[in-house]
């Protein structure tokens, strides 16, 4: 190769290596974790203590309902089938769950496995389906009559009604549902979820369900907004998450060339995750705060504890990474936490009796 | 018939390469510019970098069908190549999530494959200013003995 071409190469090379390190010195990613204007009141690590771990072999795995003897563990990729361990991870049992009518699996991802004693529920929202069966039988048959009720989120209240999430053609926007086996079979509440900026994105989050205090609970994704109502979907009180976006933080567009709504920022999300357990609910923050240190931010998942009766904030405290992994999915009952972490099923003890 | 040489092939790889990948950014231009702004790197820029890139890929493949900028075309094969690579690299070991900005069939390749298929399209760039010059030098040698 010529001498000159070689230095052509060589030197733009280069200037490509130090074009994305300039780049990268102007990113978002060399600025200092930006920190919510808020404290939290952090609880003594030594709260949760490790009891015990199981690997499950796959990480493919969700935690499908709890009890005080039993975790019951679904899996996204393998949606018949139901692994049963143990409170105390000693035993593990594999089922194979029934689906009565269903004669191929569709959209393996969508199935959203729901065990709450004495039964268990099977949902899709594209197909639409909801099937629902009784542990130990485990073998399910649809209940609702058949009709257009996609949605993208559902919660069983009771045994023979759903609240679901769906899309609105009349408001553009999501908006919950009531599902029931009698008349009227589906009804909106439009009075809940309330649009800010796009009606999909902005309104995205997680919804849940309180048997103690008979309650549901809508935990939004990109704002400080936990929405309590009753299983009628009538308001009880709009909650605050202790940070300080009250307005969604979302930059959405609109792609003509393949009619979409798509995220153009960088992810933002504030809440990642929230559980209930009782009266209580865990909320899986995204945001630094005040007076915590960045090395216990980075190195777990901070949860934050509110009380559901008034939406009190109570204390937070960390959930660390196992093994270098991150939090997946998690579950509190009888004053034990239930976390997975990639394959790995781990139980702690709990200090702090969230009893009421 | 001309012969068809490894040159000729080199040149026929980018020319589609570059083609593709330009029109398919243009062909749906407002999801390309909305991808690439999620980007960690280039969230400032987007809207600069949206139209600079396919432009800059009809430039160079322009350059290489034509002979006299065929040297140049290769030359800048391989600076676009290695500046792809490189931001995938940086990509990959800095950013914490993974943001898509490409089109076709590179989309169906995860970021690992993407990145393995790009540094070999590099290394067929110098591969191609080698031949090039060996071929220009050959041509060099009949016009001077004849």
């Amino acid at each position: 190769m010529k001498r000159k071409q070689f230095l052509i190469l060589g030197g733009s090379a280069l200037m490509c290596v130090a074009i994305l390190m300039l780049l990268y010195a102007f990113s978002p990613l060399t600025k200092k974790m930006y920190r919510g204007g808020f404290e939290r009141k952090l609880a003594p690590a030594n709260d949760m203590i490790e009891r015990k771990t199981f690997n499950l072999g796959f990480n493919s795995y969700y935690i499908a309902g709890i009890t005080a003897d039993k975790i019951y563990l679904g899996n996204w990729t393998a949606p018949l089938k139901l692994v049963i361990v143990n409170r105390a991870l000693t035993d593990t049992s594999e089922v194979k769950l029934e689906l009565v009518g269903l004669d191929s699996i569709m959209e393996p991802g969508s199935f959203k496995l729901a065990v709450d004693s004495p039964y268990f529920f099977v949902s899709h929202g594209v197909l639409p389906i909801i099937l629902r069966g009784e542990i130990d039988n485990w073998r399910a048959k649809s209940i609702m009559p058949d009709s257009a009720y996609f949605f993208v989120e559902a919660v069983p209240i009771g045994g023979s009604s759903f609240v679901l999430r769906s899309f609105s053609t009349t408001n553009q926007g999501y908006e919950l549902a009531k599902k029931t086996t009698s008349a009227p079979y589906f009804s909106f509440n439009y009075n809940l979820l309330q649009k800010q900026v796009d009606g999909l994105f902005c309104l995205d989050g997680q919804l849940g369900y309180s048997k103690e205090l008979n309650k549901l609970v809508y935990t939004h994704f990109y704002r400080n907004e936990f929405i309590v109502a009753d299983t009628n979907l009538n308001l009880v009180y709009r909650g605050h998450t202790i940070d300080t976006f009250s307005h969604a933080r979302v930059n959405v567009t609109h792609i003509e060339s393949r009619n979409q709504e798509m995220l153009i920022s960088p992810p933002s999300q504030i809440n990642k995750r929230s559980v209930i357990s009782g009266k209580y609910i865990f909320i899986e923050s995204n945001l630094l705060a005040k007076n915590e240190d960045v090395k216990n931010f980075r190195n777990g998942s901070v949860i934050d504890v509110y009380r559901l009766a008034d939406g009190n904030y109570l204390h937070s405290f960390y959930i660390n990474k196992y093994k270098d992994i991150p939090l997946s999915h998690f579950s509190v009952n009888n004053n034990q936490l239930v976390a997975l972490f990639g394959r790995h099923l781990v139980v702690y003890d709990l200090n702090y009796k969230y009893q009421d | 018939m001309k012969k068809i040489n490894f040159l000729d092939v080199i040149t026929f790889l980018f020319v589609v390469l570059f083609l593709y990948a330009a029109f398919g950014k243009l062909f749906e231009y407002d999801l390309f510019k909305a991808q690439i702004g999620k980007s960690p790197l280039i969230t400032g820029f987007a809207d600069t970098v949206a139209w600079m890139v396919p432009a800059v890929e009809i430039v160079v493949a322009i350059a290489l069908i034509i002979p006299r900028l065929q040297q140049y075309g290769l030359i800048a094969s391989f600076v676009l190549m290695f500046m792809f690579t490189s931001y995938i690299a940086f990509i990959l070991t800095v950013s914490p999530y993974v943001p898509c900005s490409c089109g076709g069939i590179l989309n169906d390749m995860g970021w690992t494959e993407h990145l393995i298929f790009n540094i070999g399209f590099t290394i067929l760039a110098v591969v191609g200013i080698i031949v090039h010059n060996k071929q220009e030098k050959r041509m060099n040698e009949i016009v001077s003995t004849s």
